[in-house]
């Protein structure tokens, strides 16, 4: 940034990861103190935030066997607890031991989930007042959400629910907000055809105890604003979806889908941004 | 009550404002139009040093106002794997440290300058708060206010000062200085309008000082300039600056500045007539005088001086001056706009040279305030005349947000009214939030973010959970502010955090410590079984003092509640009492509370006081139950033997290794035995 511009108050920096190939996702935790980058090259690297703002990689090591697509971290209530999706069809749940010396510490793999057939392309935790689940979802559509009971056993996780999405689901979210019933976004996206590109929101009903289809909204919309229109036949809410805006937009791929912090704004990153608000 | 009140939220809603809006006068891109809400999504592009060009990117946020992007994989992307963090508002706060650092000074004086300022505004906003909440019966000073409000300007015009103060000053200062400057400007008039009222005719006086105020510096140097020209009248910006001094005001400089025109002092009569005008005239305004003059003083005195000057300026007592217009030869200087100004005449505030003696509108505006309705209260509509009037003249065609700002609070319009409903609390989250850029600054947010009705709340906890809990100190400073806005599940999330931390690296005590702190009865449970497990491993109990200590918060749980009497137990039995330990250990079996898979530890635990030589500590009854419980354990042994077969048997209950069955032969024994006795003794008793 040079002196002359007027608003200098963005600030960017590089950091040099030393992985062998691609990165596919970097995340972080809670509290954004500690970072994890997987890659191409099979491994994840976990880095911390020192005193001087500078970022070091504590650990690394190899997770699957196949490209590694996501990485994510668990609420620090259940301690430190990442999942990694691969290529290779499966998904890994790795805990952090801390050794003797508090500057040794390994990461351990608790459980491989090994449900899917095809690659599992994304893999997230639920937010933390629904207990530690994790959903995935794979290159055949079908989404998995799992449970574990006894959050310090985390070898024992139970599959509770399968849901059919179109083939080629590629990201999904949880809605992190604590006023609304559980929700997931799910983005599809067929790359020979890019009609195919959708958003399908997911949510929890207590009366059947299950998952269905709230909402769908295609590429072509770029603001959705989702208004609960009475009640289903799972007295859930049905969701209207409404278009007020629309940016400047020529067919976007569907790469990630997420929430913002209030869990009121689902938003799917494509090349360009796109909004989508959920009232209350 | 009710005025206090509004007087309050006005504060409230003048502080924020000030403290927001004059904020993104420098920092915002987007135009400043009426909907805030829309000015966010206008798009800032940003080249990032490092990453590949024309590489698609893919971003995760890291955190308030930081985001890391990566390039999504292509063919061309192949050999970059690195990855670029960006963050934003933080260099509000950040960046003076960065540049220092890098030039090795060495010191963050400036960032400190601005935390501070925020800390105390903070600490000031606050404290009047609290003094308005405390004595509900005493009503809120206006007095506080003032010095509240004298208070602020101080800590603004210090940072002014430290950030100009560096030897090599970078831009980055200057924009920050600046932006506190214009804050300054605009709460001193609204502390002349709002905060501080007095009677008629002292408002003028009071916006001639708020005009000069900032300027004060500036003036002096060049007044300095002029005097040290010989003669002074051939330095350029003679007139222009004898202009400035009456049109602000200060008559008296005025005349001194003319008294050193050459020609002055060349003509005897000249000036004797000139310092008759202003002595006679214009002393009779009192103007400096400490306790200003009632309303009917100060109106009689202006109409005086209206008088006397309109009368001399007909007798001719300013021709002396146009010859002095002659004499210097100047084409510009207009001499006989002096009268005309000084009797307030409306059209001679048009004129350029008046016009050009100004630096901005609003000193035109209190110039013409002052010379032509000098009486003018805050609520005249006089003042916003000469205010729009002033602006017009001076050309502001598309009125800046500062120019706004000023009209708007000359106007005293409400400012939901001017920019939309709720802006006032829109404000402070923005504020808020942009403070939490800085990690030092988080609790200074959130004492933001408290005096929001609707909204702060919820920031409130959005917030809060994301500090990162990096010391117990802190995480208990995080809890202080959980208790006092009763965020109880935030409360449980914080302690449950730390205890975790604390289990991971073996520290069962203080993760119960910390569990306890939030009355948290699940985690306790679980922290509970835990802790007895472990005393099954080892054989010992861990942190003991935790335990003896526990008291009331026992009863957080059930199975603390039984940690504790199992503890206590312990602790009679090394007494050597018996009779009540023994009672004890029966009541914990019997009532349900001990989960099935601690039952032999605890049988096991009887089987001394069974063994006793002289004494017998269980009833026949007593003996029975334990019976029972044994009867249980056992069926339930062998029932796992069945299902083993069968199928895929859980952890929890396994069949019983050899030495375990050992045990139970063992109990039964003691158990038969003790039953005997105890019947016997019982028998003999009755």
């Amino acid at each position: 940034m040079e002196g002359d511009q007027p608003s200098s108050m963005f600030e960017a920096k590089p950091i040099n990861t030393d992985h062998k190939d691609l990165i596919h996702d970097v995340s972080y935790d809670f509290y954004g103190r500690r970072m994890a980058t997987c890659s191409s090259d099979q491994s994840v690297k976990v880095w911390d935030i020192g005193e001087d703002g500078q970022w070091r990689c504590t650990s690394t090591w190899k997770t699957h066997s196949g490209s590694v697509w996501r990485v994510t971290w668990a609420h620090p209530e259940f301690g430190q607890v990442l999942a990694t999706c691969s290529f290779d069809r499966t998904v890994g749940v790795w805990e952090e031991q801390i050794g003797d010396q508090k500057s040794e510490a390994h990461w351990v793999k608790r459980t491989s989930l090994v449900d899917s057939r095809t690659a599992v392309n994304d893999v997230k935790f639920a937010p933390r007042h629904l207990g530690l689940q994790l959903a995935s979802c794979s290159t055949d559509g079908q989404l998995r959400i799992y449970e574990a009971p006894d959050v310090m056993n985390l070898t024992q996780w139970s599959l509770n629910h399968v849901l059919s999405c179109r083939p080629g689901t590629s990201c999904l979210s949880w809605n992190p907000s604590t006023v609304h019933s559980p929700m997931i976004v799910v983005g599809t996206d067929d790359p020979s055809t890019s009609a195919a590109t959708q958003l399908l929101i997911f949510g929890y009903s207590e009366e059947t105890r299950s998952y269905h289809v709230l909402a769908v909204a295609s590429k072509d919309v770029d603001i959705i604003h989702l208004v609960p229109s009475g009640t289903d036949a799972y007295h859930g809410t049905k969701l209207d979806v409404r278009h007020p805006a629309h940016f400047d937009h020529q067919g976007a791929q569907v790469w990630r889908v997420a929430w913002n912090v209030t869990g009121t704004n689902p938003r799917l990153i494509g090349r360009r941004w796109l909004c989508a608000t959920l009232e209350r | 009550m009710k005025d206090r009140q509004r007087l309050r939220k006005s504060w409230l809603e003048i502080k924020t404002l000030l403290n927001t809006l004059v904020w993104r006068l420098c920092s915002s891109e987007g135009e400043m139009d009426d909907s805030f809400q829309r000015a966010s999504l206008y798009p800032t592009t940003l080249l990032v040093p490092g990453l590949p060009a024309n590489c698609p990117l893919l971003a995760s946020w890291s955190g308030p106002q930081r985001l890391v992007l990566f390039p999504r994989p292509t063919e061309g992307a192949r050999q970059w794997a690195g990855l670029a963090q960006v963050s934003w508002d933080a260099a509000q706060w950040n960046s003076i440290t960065r540049r220092l650092a890098n030039q090795s000074h060495g010191t963050n004086h400036c960032v400190v300058l601005s935390t501070f300022v925020l800390s105390i505004s903070s600490g000031y906003f606050l404290s009047l708060h609290e003094a308005g909440r405390e004595g509900e019966g005493q009503s809120l000073q206006g007095s506080d206010i003032l010095l509240y409000s004298r208070y602020f300007r101080s800590a603004l015009h210090e940072c002014v000062l430290g950030l100009r103060g560096r030897g090599s000053s970078s831009w980055e200062h200057e924009r920050q200085a600046q932006v506190f400057s214009t804050m300054a400007l605009v709460w001193h008039l609204v502390e002349i309008l709002f905060i501080e009222v007095l009677p008629a005719g002292c408002l003028v006086k009071q916006l001639v000082e708020w005009v000069t105020w900032a300027g004060q510096e500036r003036d002096k140097k060049r007044l300095k300039e002029i005097l040290g020209h010989t003669p002074p009248d051939s330095h350029h910006g003679y007139w222009r600056m004898v202009y400035r001094l009456v049109l602000t005001g200060r008559l008296s400089e005025a005349r001194n500045l003319l008294a050193h025109h050459s020609a002055f002092s060349a003509r005897e009569d000249v000036s004797h007539n000139c310092s008759r005008v202003w002595t006679s005239c214009w002393g009779r305004l009192r103007w400096s005088d400490p306790p200003p003059p009632s309303p009917e003083e100060s109106s009689n005195g202006w109409q005086q001086w209206r008088r006397e000057v309109t009368a001399r300026r007909e007798a001719g007592a300013f021709l002396s001056l146009r010859q002095l217009q002659l004499l210097s030869r100047c084409a510009f200087v207009n001499t006989h706009l002096f009268p005309q100004v000084l009797s307030g005449e409306e059209e001679v505030f048009s004129e350029p040279e008046i016009v050009g003696s100004c630096e901005s509108w609003y000193e035109l505006m209190v110039a013409r305030v002052l010379f032509t309705t000098p009486l003018v209260m805050s609520s005249d509509y006089d003042l916003v005349y000469s205010a729009e009037a002033a602006m017009k003249t001076f050309g502001v065609v598309s009125p800046e947000p500062l120019d706004s700002l000023l009209l708007a609070a000359l106007k005293h319009s409400p400012l939901e009214v001017v920019y939309g409903a709720k802006l006032a609390e829109f404000l402070i989250i923005e504020y808020a939030s942009s403070l939490l850029a800085h990690p030092s600054l988080w609790q200074v947010a959130m004492d933001y973010l408290s005096e929001c009705p609707t909204q702060g709340r919820h920031h409130m906890v959005l917030h809060l959970e994301r500090i990162p809990l990096t010391s117990a100190r802190k995480a208990a400073k995080v809890l202080q502010l959980c208790r006092k806005f009763q965020l109880k599940e935030l409360e449980e999330s914080v302690c449950r955090v730390m205890a975790m931390k604390e289990l991971r690296s073996g520290r069962l005590g203080a993760a119960f410590s910390w569990c306890l702190q939030s009355q948290d009865s699940v985690f306790a449970a679980f922290l509970a079984e835990r802790y007895f497990t472990s005393y099954q491993t080892l054989g010992e109990f861990m942190d003991l003092d935790l335990l003896d200590n526990l008291g009331a918060a026992m009863l957080i749980s059930k199975k603390l509640t039984f940690l504790g009497k199992y503890r206590e137990f312990h602790q009679l039995f090394a007494d050597g009492e018996f009779r009540p330990a023994g009672q004890l250990l029966v009541s914990l079996l019997t009532s349900g509370v001990v989960p099935k898979r601690f039952w032999l530890t605890l049988l096991m635990d009887s089987l001394p006081l069974l063994n006793l030589k002289d004494e017998i500590v269980f009833s026949s009854e007593d003996t029975v139950a334990l019976s029972h419980c044994l009867q249980q354990l056992t069926s339930s042994h062998s029932r796992i033997d069945q299902s083993q077969s069968t199928s895929k048997s859980h952890d929890s209950e396994k069949a019983p290794p050899p030495d375990q069955s050992s045990k139970l032969s063992l109990l039964r024994v003691a158990l038969c035995r003790n039953l005997a006795l105890a019947t016997l003794q019982e028998a003999e008793l009755s």
